[in-house]
Formats: C-alpha cells, sequence, structure tokens
C-alpha cells in the first residue's frame, strides 16, 4: 500500500547532505525520503522507489545531474515526476535571474534552508 | 785754486803749442790729475802719455781728432774713454779750439777737457731702460702705439708694425688717416678725442683689419699729462679678442642651444612621467585584473566544494533548532549565529564568483536615473531602519547607456549599503545622475579616468554620504579585494572590488574621494551609446 506521505529521492553525491535532508523533511511528517550517493545508482533506485519528486546535485562524479535528469525522464516509470535540481554551482541571484530553471527545470541553490526546500515541495507537490 | 778743490775738478785745460805743426810742448791745468791720475809735469814730461791713456777702442778717434786738429781743422768736441791712472775707465769730452797768430796761423790748440763720465753712467742707464721698455713693448702680444697731441704716431711696438707690414720710421710721424681706411681711421681718432677728452683711461672695442682679415681689439687707452695736467701723448694697448669673442659668441650659442636642449628635455621628461604615471596606474590595474582573474579562478573552483558544506551545515542547524525546547535561548542563539555564519560564508562565494566575472554578462540599452531609481527602491528597508534620509538629484534626460541591469544594480545595492554602513548614526544619502561631455563639461582627473577621451560623452553617477569619510591612506586600496575598514563580520571586503569589476566590465570608471565637510562621493562614470562606433 503505498504511504500518504509524498516520496522524495534525495539524489547527491555528499552523504552528509542527504542525511540532512532525510531528517529535517521526514520530521515534517509529510515526506518519505530516499537517498542516494551514487549517481550510477540512481534510475535503478527511483524506479524501484517510485517517487513523487526527486531533488537532483548536478555535479556529480559518474553521471552528472544533467544527464541523470535525461534519463529519468526517459523512464517511462517516472514519467510525470518532477525533478528539482539542487545546485552548488549556482547563486540565489542566479536562480531567481534564470526564473529558478536550469535546463527548463526548477533548481534551488545551495545552500538552501529547510523552510525554502518545503517551500518548493509544496509548490510542486501541493 | 786748494788742492780739495783741484781734487774734485771735474774740467781740465790744455793748451799744446805748435812749432812747424806739430806740438812742441803742452799745458795741462789743475783739474788733469782729478780727472786722469796724472800731474801735469807726467803728462807734459811724456808728449805721448795721453794718446795711451785713451781706450784702445777710442784711440783711433783720438787721432784722427788730433789730426784735424794738426790740419787747421776745428774739429767737434770728442768723447771718449781714458784709463785713468787708477786703472778705472773714465769718459771725457775734449773740446779742442784753434789758437792762430795775427796772419791767421795756427800757433797752438787750447782745450777743455771735461770728466763726463756720470753724465755717460746716467745715459746708458737711460739707454739700457728704453732698450727693457723697447724689449717689453717689442714682446707684447698686444698692439701698443703712443701718439702725440696731434695724434701722430711717436712709437709702436713691433706687433704693431708686423701687423700693418710697417716699419718704425714708416709708421713715426703718421695719424691713422694716413695708415687706415678712412672709416677705421675716423673711429680711432673719435676714440683718441674721448680719451683727451676725458683725461682718464678708457676701453673700446676697436676692428682693425690686416692681412684682410677684420679683428676685434679691446683697445685700453690713456693720456699721459704733463706737469701742467694737460695731454701730451696718448698711448693705446690693443689686445687681439677676436678668438675670445667667437668663443664667446660660440658659447652663447652652445647656451641657447642647451636651454633650448633643457626644455625639450624637460617636456620630453614630463612626458615620460606622465608615461610612466599611466603605465604604472595601467600596471596596477594589471595586477588588479590579474589577481581578479586568479581570484574567480579560484572562486569558481571553490565554490561547489564550500556551498556543500554550508548546505550541510544549514540543514543540520534547522534540524538541531526544530528539535529545540524553547526556553533554551543560548543554544537558539548559537544556531542563529551559525546560520547568519553560513549565509556570510555564501555571500562571500557569490562576492568572488561576482569579482570573477564568472557569471553572464548581458548588457542592454538603459537610463541610468531609471536604474539608479529601482535600486534605491531595493534597499529601502535598510535606509528607513537606518533613518537615512535619501536625497535625489536624478537626471530625467540622460541618454541612453548599454548596461547588464542586474549587475550595475548590484553596483548601486553595494554603494548604497556602503554608505549606510558608513552613517550608523543616521544622515543623507545623496544620489545624482547628470551627463556632458569628459573633461570639457564635466572636469575629472586622476589614474582612473585615464581610458576615457577628452570629450566623450558620458553619464556619471555620484553617491554621497555624511559620514566620516574614508582615510586618506585607504583611498588607494579601497577597491582590493578583502580590503575592508568595516568592523570583524560586518561585510565581506569584497563589495567595492566587486563594484570596481562590474563597472570596468562596462568600460566605465569609477573613483571615490572624501567631500568637505565629511564623508565619502563615489563618482561612477560610464561611456554613453553615441561614443560607440
Amino acid at each position: 500500500m503505498k504511504s500518504q506521505k509524498k516520496r522524495i529521492l534525495v539524489v547527491d553525491d555528499q552523504a552528509d547532505i542527504t542525511r540532512m535532508l532525510k531528517l529535517n523533511l521526514e520530521q515534517t511528517d509529510q515526506y518519505e525520503v530516499r537517498m542516494e550517493n551514487d549517481s550510477r545508482l540512481a534510475l535503478a533506485a527511483a524506479e524501484e522507489f517510485h517517487p513523487d519528486l526527486i531533488l537532483l546535485d548536478v555535479v556529480m562524479p559518474g553521471i552528472d545531474g544533467g544527464e541523470l535528469a535525461s534519463r529519468f525522464a526517459a523512464s517511462p516509470e517516472l514519467e510525470g515526476v518532477p525533478i528539482v535540481f539542487l545546485t552548488a554551482a549556482a547563486t540565489k541571484e542566479e536562480v531567481s535571474g534564470r526564473g529558478g530553471r536550469i535546463g527548463g527545470l526548477p533548481f534551488l541553490a545551495k545552500p538552501v534552508n529547510t523552510t525554502e526546500v518545503l517551500r518548493c515541495l509544496k509548490k510542486y507537490l501541493g | 785754486m786748494n788742492e780739495r778743490a783741484q781734487d774734485s775738478a771735474t774740467d781740465v785745460f790744455y793748451a799744446v803749442t805748435l812749432e812747424q805743426g806739430r806740438p812742441a810742448w803742452t799745458v795741462h791745468g789743475p783739474g788733469c790729475e782729478a780727472v786722469t791720475g796724472y800731474t801735469a809735469g807726467e803728462l807734459q814730461a811724456d808728449p805721448s802719455l795721453w794718446h795711451r791713456i785713451a781706450h784702445s777702442e777710442d784711440r783711433l778717434a783720438v787721432a784722427a781728432q788730433a789730426d784735424r786738429i794738426l790740419k787747421g781743422e776745428a774739429p767737434p768736441p770728442l768723447e771718449h774713454r781714458i784709463i785713468h791712472k787708477s786703472g778705472a775707465i773714465r769718459w771725457i769730452r775734449n773740446t779742442p779750439v784753434i789758437r792762430e797768430d795775427d796772419l791767421g796761423r795756427m800757433i797752438a790748440c787750447d782745450g777743455l777737457i771735461s770728466d763726463i763720465t756720470e753724465r755717460k753712467a746716467v745715459e746708458e742707464q737711460h739707454r739700457l731702460r728704453a732698450a727693457q721698455m723697447q724689449a717689453i713693448l717689442d714682446n707684447s702680444p698686444a698692439i701698443i702705439h703712443l701718439k702725440d697731441a696731434q695724434g701722430r704716431y711717436i712709437l709702436t711696438n713691433r706687433r704693431f708694425q708686423q701687423l700693418f707690414h710697417l716699419s718704425a720710421e714708416e709708421v713715426l710721424g703718421k695719424t691713422p688717416h694716413d695708415l687706415f681706411p678712412r672709416e677705421t681711421a675716423s673711429v680711432l681718432c673719435n676714440h683718441d678725442k674721448k680719451v683727451r677728452a676725458a683725461l682718464a683711461p678708457l676701453e673700446f672695442e676697436e676692428t682693425l683689419s690686416h692681412d684682410g682679415e677684420p679683428h676685434t681689439y679691446l683697445s685700453v687707452k690713456f693720456p699721459l699729462l704733463d706737469a701742467a695736467g694737460v695731454p701730451y701723448a696718448l698711448c693705446g694697448i690693443s689686445t687681439d679678442i677676436t678668438g675670445r669673442k667667437q668663443a664667446a659668441e660660440q658659447l652663447e650659442r652652445v647656451c641657447a642651444e642647451l636651454f633650448q636642449n633643457e626644455a625639450a628635455l624637460k617636456t620630453a621628461l614630463e612626458q615620460l612621467q606622465l608615461a610612466n604615471k599611466n603605465l604604472q596606474a595601467t600596471q596596477a590595474q594589471l595586477i588588479q585584473a590579474a589577481k581578479l582573474e586568479l581570484v574567480g579562478t579560484l572562486a569558481a573552483g571553490v565554490a561547489h566544494e564550500v556551498k556543500n558544506p554550508l548546505q550541510t551545515i544549514l540543514m543540520g542547524v534547522d534540524y538541531l533548532a526544530s528539535g529545540l525546547p524553547r526556553a533554551n535561548d543560548n543554544i537558539t542563539l548559537v544556531l542563529s549565529d551559525m546560520r547568519d555564519a553560513v549565509t556570510r560564508a555564501n555571500a562571500i562565494v557569490r562576492d568572488l564568483l561576482e569579482l570573477s566575472a564568472a557569471t553572464a554578462f548581458e548588457p542592454v540599452e538603459e537610463d541610468l536615473s531609471s536604474l539608479v531609481e529601482r535600486s534605491l527602491r531595493l534597499v529601502k528597508s535598510e535606509t528607513v531602519a537606518s533613518k537615512i534620509h535619501v536625497s535625489c538629484e536624478l537626471s530625467p534626460n540622460l541618454p541612453p547607456v548599454l548596461l547588464d541591469r542586474r549587475k550595475m544594480e548590484q553596483v548601486f545595492i553595494n554603494l548604497f549599503l556602503n554608505a549606510l554602513q558608513a552613517m550608523s548614526q543616521g544622515g543623507v544619502l545623496t544620489v545624482a545622475t547628470r551627463h556632458g561631455r569628459f573633461g570639457q563639461d564635466l572636469k575629472m582627473s586622476g589614474p582612473a579616468f585615464a581610458h576615457l577621451q577628452p570629450g566623450e560623452l558620458v553619464v556619471i553617477a555620484e553617491v554621497r554620504d555624511t559620514g566620516k569619510g574614508v582615510p586618506e591612506e585607504h583611498l588607494p586600496r579601497i577597491f582590493d579585494p578583502f580590503f575592508t575598514t568595516k568592523a570583524v563580520g560586518v561585510g565581506t571586503g569584497l563589495g567595492l572590488s566587486v563594484v570596481k569589476n562590474i563597472v570596468d566590465l562596462h568600460g566605465g570608471a569609477i573613483a571615490i574621494h572624501n567631500a568637505p565637510p565629511g564623508g565619502a562621493v563615489v563618482t561612477l562614470v560610464l561611456k554613453t551609446q553615441h561614443n560607440q562606433a
């Protein structure tokens, strides 16, 4: 039976970042968070987890965020799942300057606080 | 005559009696011993003694005089030397007078012998002096002459004679008009006249030609005065100063050339100094650019690595804060400080990225006054909170400038926030814009504006605060990255570097100075579209 909580897949090669996101998001009791630190395993993890939204780091060893986003989009199992980039490669000003999107996808600029992440999740998941 | 008188006598009378045309006997007066050393008796006893005491070099003359007497002639007096009995040489003057009988026949010869030794000595001394004087005159390189009261040459030296190819005799008694061309002679005579009138030495520059070459002489002319103070002669000593004059003229020319060269050198030096100054400014800018490039490269490289840990800390703080009992104020404060620290660290990374111009430059045509107004609105809450009065003097008709809106807004926001921080006790923030021709309507100087061309149409923005101003010693480094005068933790030390970098990116100029009575003025200059080709 599918949990009432929204499923969030966090893909980031930094384990401490995924751990902090998991702790903060799950503390709200609204989200179930799965962490994936190996980009090469991320697609399989996503297809298995069936997330409602994917938080995706951009710069990662192995497969980078951009490539992964394409693969997620191409997967029939993940069709319609929103992807939000979480990147250290841009500033907040750039985020607002580009309408909050990279390559057509929304993104959050690191460091981002919990409130902003929750606001973003609410925006895409209601 | 007593003996003492005889001893000191200098004249001797004598009489020679002739018989059949031959001397029969001779009688000498009492002075003969004083003059010759021989007594009258000795001379009388030995008729040839007189001939013998005559100086060997003068005997012929003495004999000749005697012959003429015997022939009945009346020879002139003869001056000759005799050898005194003591061996000393004496000069005498023998003046014979023929005595005749009633029939006109010579019967005797009377005569007077005068001792002229002293006179001869004086004459010799005079002769020597005259010879010395002539030697001095003749060996002088100057032209020396003496003229009588009528202006006739009475003495010239060898130099005079050599230069004008004339003998002393040829010059003697002549006037300048007899020797020189009329024009030259007139000048010389005129100078002589002045000296006679002045009764004192005068100096003249005179031109005399010899061997077809004109020569310049410095002539000292002075009058020779008689006992009554009347000039009886005039002496001229002329030194050839042609070479000296030519050297002086050449020196003058060289001096003039040197002066010109010095002026040219001075101009060149000034240009060199200016060029050097510009070069130094350029070098400083290049160093600054190189520094920024390095900072940018580093920033871009570390941004990712820094932001990830910041992300972890920020979310860690969020997590800890969410589980905190409300009463624990200290931990709340610590967590709040940690959040602020993350924000500051992130701001530094952001500014470094901005400084390196790593972000895209997207210029569009824009009105600077509108952009300034927009930027002011973005800091409105800060100005209100800081109790700052904002005074706007924005020109409504500025020519458009090409600028990256977001970057230029950041420039003004940074400048406004700096101004606010400088006026912690409140004050007035004045923002003005205007436009004009650089260097004509708008006078500005300093290395910051060196790359702007005079006459270029520019737009200017001025941001003025009423704070304490910037210490003069800090002004040269004010745009250096990480240079800050603010308290630790306030600002990143990159704000003005970012501002400068963005202004440079726009090809503009920015400078900060202190304005009386206090406060700093930031002047920002941007080129207008009208200057674009």
